[in-house]
């Protein structure tokens, strides 16, 4: 299993669009994707899990991936968070 | 750690406030529980639980009012001393100048309620206990069919979300698609909820969202339902052993409760409404005591036996 946090840094909070195309990303690869803030933790596969968590600016989250693909989808993964949903990796 | 926001407790409980200058916005309380300060007026202060909500009732009013000016300046400023999220008081009792005096030089807003004593504490303890219970989120569909709570799981794609769908069409409702806010209530009871932001709503791939309670009406959703049964999709692997007889039951743990899990393969053609339906009227057989699988095994049981008799009969 993978795992890197990440901050967010969108002054306007997350929009619907972005977090969608995420979802489709994830969708991609066999590994199990998890999205994790301090009280949540939803599947990346799901609109509805990723729609729910209700992210904010300034918020820490930590993705996981685990499975046979995890370095491949983490790096993916990782640098679409990064361009499109300006979050901001933290050295761990 | 778990918090209800205060403005929350005062909206719920019909609380009329009687320091309404005092900001409560970023007040919260963490503990279901309350206290009633009965003890601390009469100036004993160990153990006590000042982060509970401080309930006045009609004992505490009439010591209070029997206290010397001196004697409340002492009590008072000790009690508000501490970090109370608030003081309610019952019966639409009316606190002295100098409580409210002291509340507000801490800071400590006051409530009034004309509910008695022990229903207040009874119900706001009640309501604080299932606000403030562990809960998690899990990945799944919960649909209650024929009452029971069941709770569909399975890896992304499975078919969840097609199954709740059928099953709303075929009566059930919906209480919330793919993401589940469990909230362990009591010791014995499971809630699940949809998160606020997808209540409703149900995705099917290749369609998108679908509002379920306007396309098929409001008794086609539920806001909370007690999660009974879980059912486990997986695809179908012929090396797994699945359960033929269900003689023994199988349990998945959510927040320390033990929950009846079904695990039940997938293959084209099944229809899986229709085996979630018969889960759940199983689940409820059970419920009312009767098990098929052991009606089963009685029957043999019973027919050996009486072969047995009619060979000795023979002999």
């Amino acid at each position: 299993m993978v795992k890197k946090s990440m901050q967010i840094s969108c002054p306007h909070g997350l929009e619907p669009r972005p977090i969608a195309e995420l979802v489709q990303v994830a969708s991609k690869y066999d590994s199990k994707v998890y999205l994790e803030t301090e009280t949540k933790r939803v599947n990346a596969k799901s609109i509805m899990g990723m729609m729910s968590m209700d992210l904010d600016n300034g918020d820490f989250v930590t993705l996981s991936t685990d499975g046979n693909d995890e370095d491949r989808a983490m790096e993916e993964l990782q640098s679409f968070m990064t361009s499109r949903l300006n979050m901001v990796s933290m050295v761990s | 750690m778990d918090s209800v926001k205060l403005c929350e407790v005062v909206e719920k409980m019909h609380l009329s406030s009687l320091t309404p200058e005092i900001d409560i916005k970023k007040r919260k309380v963490t503990v279901a529980d309350v206290n009633r300060p009965a003890l601390q007026m009469a100036g004993y202060f160990e153990h006590f639980a000042e982060g509970r909500i401080q309930i006045i009732g009609k004992v505490e009013h009439s010591y209070m009012l029997q206290m010397t000016s001196e004697r409340k300046e002492h009590i008072y400023e000790r009690f508000f001393m501490n970090n109370i999220p608030c003081v309610v008081l019952c019966r639409g009792l009316m606190p002295g100048d100098m409580f409210v005096q002291y509340a507000r030089r801490n800071g400590v807003p006051i409530f009034s309620t004309e509910e008695a004593t022990s229903n207040f504490m009874a119900e706001l303890i009640r309501w604080l206990n299932v606000r403030l219970a562990p809960s998690i989120t899990v990945h799944g569909v919960l649909v209650d069919v024929y009452g029971i709570g069941v709770l569909i799981t399975g890896e992304s794609g499975i078919g969840k979300s097609e199954a709740a769908l059928e099953l709303i069409k075929r009566g059930h409702r919906l209480v919330s698609d793919d993401v589940v806010e469990l909230r362990k209530v009591s010791e014995v009871t499971l809630i699940g909820k949809a998160p606020e932001v997808t209540k409703h709503l149900i995705e099917l791939r290749g369609i998108g969202i679908v509002d379920v309670k306007t396309l098929f009406g409001v008794s086609s959703v539920r806001e909370s339902q007690s999660v009974d049964l879980v059912i486990q999709l997986e695809e179908w692997n012929k090396d797994k052993e699945y359960d033929r007889m269900g003689l023994e039951e199988d349990y998945i743990e959510y927040l320390g409760k033990q929950i009846v899990c079904h695990r039940i393969p997938i293959r084209p053609g099944r229809n899986l409404a229709i085996i979630c339906e018969a889960a759940a009227a199983n689940y409820r057989q059970k419920l009312m005591g009767y098990n098929a699988a052991q009606e089963l095994y009685r029957r043999l049981q019973a027919r050996m036996v009486s072969r047995r008799e009619e060979e000795q009969e023979k002999q």
